[in-house]
């Protein structure tokens, strides 16, 4: 392992994605932030912890066909390349974090995402929930789903990957 | 400079966040997203400012700009209160732009120092994101 040079050092960038508590609609997302790559640069996104404070309706009343994306939880942050606009959940994610319940959730630090591909990195934090048009809801359709939800994470980028 | 860093000089170097995430900005307004101030003997380097319009709140309209040279809308390092010209700025029409990393902005003047997102349209609201970071070397 080498040592850490002053080039090094002036080379390695700590950008931080955070959202303080905020009140995310049914449906909704907000764009945490974004950090655009270019060559010869690489990214390393380890670190993302989200917390559920609060929903606008008890959790044990949301099935599943409130849920927009099966595999997506009740809110989830991810990770696209080049986002412009639409769904977030929507598959060509390079990472998610998902929450399923009220509480605190955090990626696993241990399993970084390492690309250096050039791009706009955007991270998403997304409400997942709709409308349920099923006869078995507990949650009626003019109810909307809400959460209030902080994130908090950190990219880094290094400006030579070499 | 390219000797070794050693634990001390490591400990003397922090990564300041410059962040806000997607927020409404109303025509022709600004927000500060931060202030720091230098004194002497510090360095500040910023060498990453992304901006990125995640929704327009009007669509369809044509911007009327209030200075032609920031775009749609910008992000910037003001010294002072920001009454002044930009230090350094990311400015945005359409794709997400960021300052230049190879050629860092660096800071040694003490004072202090705003970091500001501005609409530079009087008649176009933008949800805004932002993100960068500054290394202060003291």
């Amino acid at each position: 392992m080498a040592y850490l040079t002053e080039n090094r050092l002036s080379n390695l960038l700590d950008v931080p994605l955070a959202i303080p508590s905020t009140e995310l609609k049914m449906g909704d997302w907000v764009i945490m932030g974004s950090v655009r790559i270019i060559a010869p640069m690489r990214l390393t996104y380890k670190f993302m912890g989200m917390q559920v404070l609060t929903a606008s309706v008890t959790i044990s009343n949301i099935d599943n066909s409130n849920l927009i994306f099966g595999n997506l939880g009740l809110v989830y942050v991810t990770l696209r390349r080049d986002y412009q606009s639409g769904s977030p959940g929507e598959a060509g994610a390079l990472d998610v974090l998902v929450a399923n319940n009220i509480g605190n959730f955090a990626r696993d630090v241990t399993s970084p995402v390492i690309d250096a591909t050039p791009g706009v990195y955007s991270w998403i934090l997304a409400n997942n929930m709709q409308p349920s048009s099923s006869t078995d809801a507990l949650i009626p359709p003019s109810t909307s789903i809400d959460f209030r939800v902080t994130a908090l994470g950190m990219v880094r980028v290094e400006l030579d990957n070499s | 400079m390219v000797g070794f860093v050693t634990t001390n000089r490591l400990a003397r170097s922090l990564n300041i966040p410059l962040c806000a995430a997607q927020t409404e900005l109303r025509a022709n307004k600004r927000l500060v997203m931060g202030t720091f101030m230098l004194a002497q003997f510090q360095r500040l380097e910023i060498r990453s400012l992304t901006i990125k319009i995640g929704r327009v709140l009007t669509p369809g309209a044509v911007p009327f700009y209030s200075f032609t040279s920031y775009g749609l809308c910008s992000v910037g390092v003001y010294r002072g209160k920001g009454t002044c010209s930009p230090i350094t700025y990311a400015m945005i029409n359409t794709d997400p732009t960021t300052v230049n990393p190879f050629q860092p902005c660096v800071i040694s003047s003490p004072g202090l120092y705003t970091v500001l997102m501005l609409n530079n349209t009087t008649n176009i609201d933008l949800a805004v994101v932002a993100s960068g970071v500054a290394k202060l070397y003291y």
